[in-house]
Parts: structure tokens; sequence; C-alpha cells
């Protein structure tokens, strides 16, 4: 469930430990899972998890809920993060600076990360569907089918309008529809979900 | 949601990243303006908690270059490893090819007067030492062959001096030092300690700018132990380069500050992992750094090193290399302390 936000209140958690922690302990979760669902390396989900923290309280000024949720808003960053981590690990890793939320895990987290990412391996497997996509529209069918966003909010999350990208979610879902013939489970899935969506 | 987390509780990790990012936003905010962060399709490198690790503009990366673990010259001994893991190299390398220990620089030390390494940097008429256990093993060959070494460390503090002992290491200092005599030296074994910062994002330019000199300049390409040459140790990246460099300083008595900067700026090395219950191959158990030093589809070689809970001194390092054989190498720190210079 989504909770409205309140610009005052995402603005202050870059100031305010009460609302740092309220924001935290409702979005965690999400963040996690949605970092789970594009990477198996435990590592990777802790640093990228750390990042989108920061990076949501070094911009929280700039958060405009009239744009979209907290989680469609953490969504956006989440998603940089991803395409800049794996820009990064084509590059070079070990040249760039990282936040390095791995450090802050012992074994026990592992496991638990590891579990985590083992949940949403049908969630992976739904966005190795839409690999045949164009990049534009398999972003947004990604947030929408596969993380659950609304259409609007995943239209903020990719910078652009409503009303585009339900026309691209709806090129998406057609082009989709050509290829259920291969992959009828994950296919399925997402379609319900896209069409629950609107 | 978790029923944990649910329930107002939060994971291990979970937990222990709001407690950082706790305080950093109780931390005095950079003048650096934030990155945006903001809705949009443009992908954006997301901004940092503390030390950043951002290479300078304008330098490259040292070239990489196939170690030599031993490279004699001037009438001196040039062990080439990471940290203390060159000591028992000395040792039998000098041996080996012929360097007597009249080659070397002779010192006179006089007997310990301290019993520990204290905060601070050690006078200009003192010296640190460390009193190590160093081994090496096989996977054929399960017997672990040890020696016991000591390491030197003089003002200005950018050097690093070898000497052999009998073996094994004695638990009291003064029956470990039959002489003084100092086998060998590395001239360029870290960075002068009086010109780190102990702010960890000033810190990580120093290191990262040290390691721009390259694995040789620093000596860290290849691992020896006193018996032989175990492997052409590729640290040769400039995370690795990193990583030996924040091993071999926080070997020093370093101030408190310029340690927990340390420990900062070597979790902050990329492929290095921060683990808080692991027991080494040399049965050392505190928090351990580990490197992830090279790795193939089905081999992975690591360099660790551990330091003491709470304290975060110095308790030894290792390395293990996953060849047919199985090499692997660690040392512990017997004692160590400051003696006075004659």
């Amino acid at each position: 469930m989504h909770m409205r936000p309140s610009r005052a209140g995402s603005s202050r958690i870059a100031t305010d430990p009460a609302a740092l922690d309220a924001f935290y302990r409702q979005h965690i979760e999400a963040v996690t899972r949605f970092l789970a669902r594009r990477t198996t390396d435990p590592f990777a989900v802790a640093d990228m998890t750390a990042e989108v923290f920061v990076a949501a309280i070094r911009s929280a000024a700039e958060f405009e809920p009239g744009l979209g949720s907290e989680r469609a808003w953490l969504y956006g960053i989440a998603r940089n993060i991803v395409a800049s981590e794996r820009r990064r690990a084509a590059r070079e890793r070990d040249a760039v600076s990282r936040f390095a939320g791995r450090r802050l895990l012992d074994d026990d987290d592992i496991g638990r990360m590891e579990a985590r990412i083992d949940a949403e391996a049908e969630a992976r497997e739904a966005r190795a569907a839409l690999a045949g996509l164009a990049d534009d529209e398999r972003a947004l069918l990604e947030l929408v089918a596969v993380d659950g966003l609304a259409v609007k909010d995943a239209a903020a999350a990719l910078g652009i309008k409503p009303g585009t990208a339900r026309v691209r979610l709806h090129r998406a879902r057609r082009a989709l529809g050509q290829q259920r013939p291969q992959q009828p489970g994950v296919e399925q899935m997402t379609v319900t979900t896209v069409r629950g969506q609107q | 949601m978790t029923s944990r987390q649910s329930a107002g509780q939060l994971g291990g990790f979970e937990q222990r990243l709001l407690n950082e990012l706790m305080q950093m936003i109780a931390e005095p905010r950079q003048a650096t303006a934030p990155p945006s962060a903001q809705y949009g399709s443009t992908p954006q490198v997301p901004a940092q908690h503390g030390p950043r690790w951002q290479r300078p503009a304008g330098r490259r990366r040292a070239p990489r270059r196939r170690a030599t673990a031993v490279r004699p010259g001037h009438g001196r001994i040039r062990v080439a490893l990471t940290a203390s893991l060159a000591a028992a190299a000395v040792t039998a390398v000098a041996v080996a090819i012929g360097v007597a220990e009249h080659d070397a620089p002779a010192k006179t030390q006089a007997p310990p007067e301290t019993t520990s390494a204290g905060p601070g940097f050690p006078a200009a008429n003192q010296a640190f030492y460390q009193v190590v256990n160093v081994g090496a093993q096989l996977r054929t060959d399960p017997g672990i062959r040890s020696a016991c070494e000591i390491l030197w460390y003089y003002t200005p503090l950018t050097g690093r001096y070898f000497q052999s002992v009998a073996e094994p290491c004695a638990a009291n200092p003064q029956r470990t030092f039959p002489g003084w005599a100092v086998l060998a030296a590395d001239g360029h074994g870290f960075p002068a300690l009086p010109t780190l910062s102990d702010r960890p994002v000033t810190l990580l330019g120093q290191l990262s700018r040290a390691a721009d000199r390259g694995a040789r300049y620093w000596g860290v390409q290849s691992v020896s132990t006193g018996r032989q040459t175990i492997a052409d140790l590729p640290l040769t990246t400039h995370a690795a380069v990193m990583f030996a460099l924040v091993e071999r300083l926080l070997e020093m008595p370093v101030s408190h500050a310029l340690r927990d900067a340390l420990c900062q700026v070597g979790g902050q090395i990329p492929g290095v992992g921060v683990h808080q219950r692991v027991r080494d191959i040399a049965g050392l158990r505190g928090v351990t750094f580990r490197l992830l030093v090279a790795a193939t589809q089905s081999t992975a070689d690591f360099a660790w090193f551990v330091l003491a809970p709470g304290s975060h001194q110095f308790l030894g390092l290792g390395f293990v290399q996953r060849t047919r054989d199985g090499r692997s190498y660690s040392m512990t720190v017997v004692h160590s302390g400051l003696v006075r210079e004659n």
C-alpha cells in the first residue's frame, strides 16, 4: 500500500531523524525487493539499497509529491542506480566510488538477502520475458507489471507524462501479446498485472 | 513486509544501515551540492555518504605489471608483497640469493621498553616493532611451515625493516631479540604517516592518489613466505593496492582517529567485504576485511586482515590462493610495541 507523501514529511528525512526513521521503515522492504528483482548478488543489493536511501536523503528537497508517490520516487532513484551500477560493472568496478552497504552485512544478513533474492526469482523471469520489448516500453512495463506501480507512478519514475505512459503501455502490451506463445506463464502474469493496474 | 518489520523491528543489515543514515543526517552537510535524484529517466550517480572514492581528475590507473617476487639491488632486498606478508620471505630469499646481513643497513636497538603500541606516532627516537608468526600451508602438504620474524618501522615511518629471529616466536619479546641486525628494508612500504589526514574523505583521496603509484612502488605485487614465493599475487588493481596500503597503515601505532578513518576507507574499497564473525586460517577472530583478489569460474583468491573488535588493533592477515596445491599464508602478531633507538 502506498501512503500519499507529504512534501514536508519527505523533505524532512534529510534533517529529522524521526521522519527518516518512518520513511526508511516504510520503504526499506520495497526497495530491497526492487533491487533483488534486478540482481542476484546480495552484496550488490546491499550496496545499492544503501545508495538509494543516501540519494533520497540528499535530494529530499527536490521530491515533488504531485508527480507521484514516495515509492515511485524511490524506484526512480533505484532504477538509475541499477543502471549506473551496470555501467560501472561493465566499465571497471574498482575505479568508482560507492557507499559500500556490503560492509554492513554479516553472515545472517547475507543469508536473508539470498532468501529474498530467491523469492524474487519469478519476478526476474518476468523481467527476462520482457527483454524483447523496446527499452522504453520494457522499462514502463517492468515498473507496472513487475514492481507493482500504478501507471501514473511509473510514469513519474520514468519522467514521462501519464498519457504517454498509457500509450506506451498499450504498445508494450500488444507487443507482448505477440510473444505470448513463447512465454505463456510469465506473459500471462504480466498481462494480468498490467490490466489490473489500469 | 516481513512480520519482524511489521512489528517495527529491522533485520541486522537494515538496522545498521538505518543507524548509518541517522548518523549521516546528524553530520554537517558537505559543501558540495547534492546530486539531483528527482524523477526522470536520466541515469544518475547516487550521492555518497561520508568518504567518496573518486579518482582525481586527470590521473590514470597504475599500469598493470607482472609481479617479480624478489628484486635485489643496492645491497638491499626489496621483497614485493602485501604488507608484512613479505617479512618471512626476506629472510629466506636473502639466503637464497646470497645477500648477507652485512649487505643490509645495520641498526642497534635497546630492549623493548614498552609492551604495547601506543595510540600515537612513535617519536623521532623510537621505533615500532611487531613480532609476528608467519605460516604457510599447502593443501597437498598439510603441515604448516612457520617462522618468527620481527618487523621494524622507523621514523619517518615510510620504510619497513625485517629481522629474522629464532622460531618459534616467544611470547616474551625479551627472549625474541637475540640481535638487532636488520636484514633488509623496503623503502616505500606505505605513505608517510604525518601527511595523512584522519578525515575519511580526505584520507580516501590521499590513498587513492598513493595507489596510483602502482603495486610495485609500494611493494605489494607478490606474496612470499620464508621458504618460497607463494604466488605472484595480483594485487595490481587500484583497489587491491589501496587495500594493501590500508592494511599496512593499520599495522602502525596510528592515532585512534586515523585508525577509524582507515577502517572507513577500507570498507569503501570496491570488492572489500567486512565481516564481523569470521575465524581465519590462523584462528584469528575479529573484524575481518576481505578482498577478493582474483577469481575464475572455479577458483578464488582472497587476501584479508583481521582487527580486534572494539579497539581495531591489527591482529594479523592472510592470503589464500585456490591453485591446485591450495597455497595459503597467514601472519599473526605475537607482540608489538615501541622501543627507544640508540
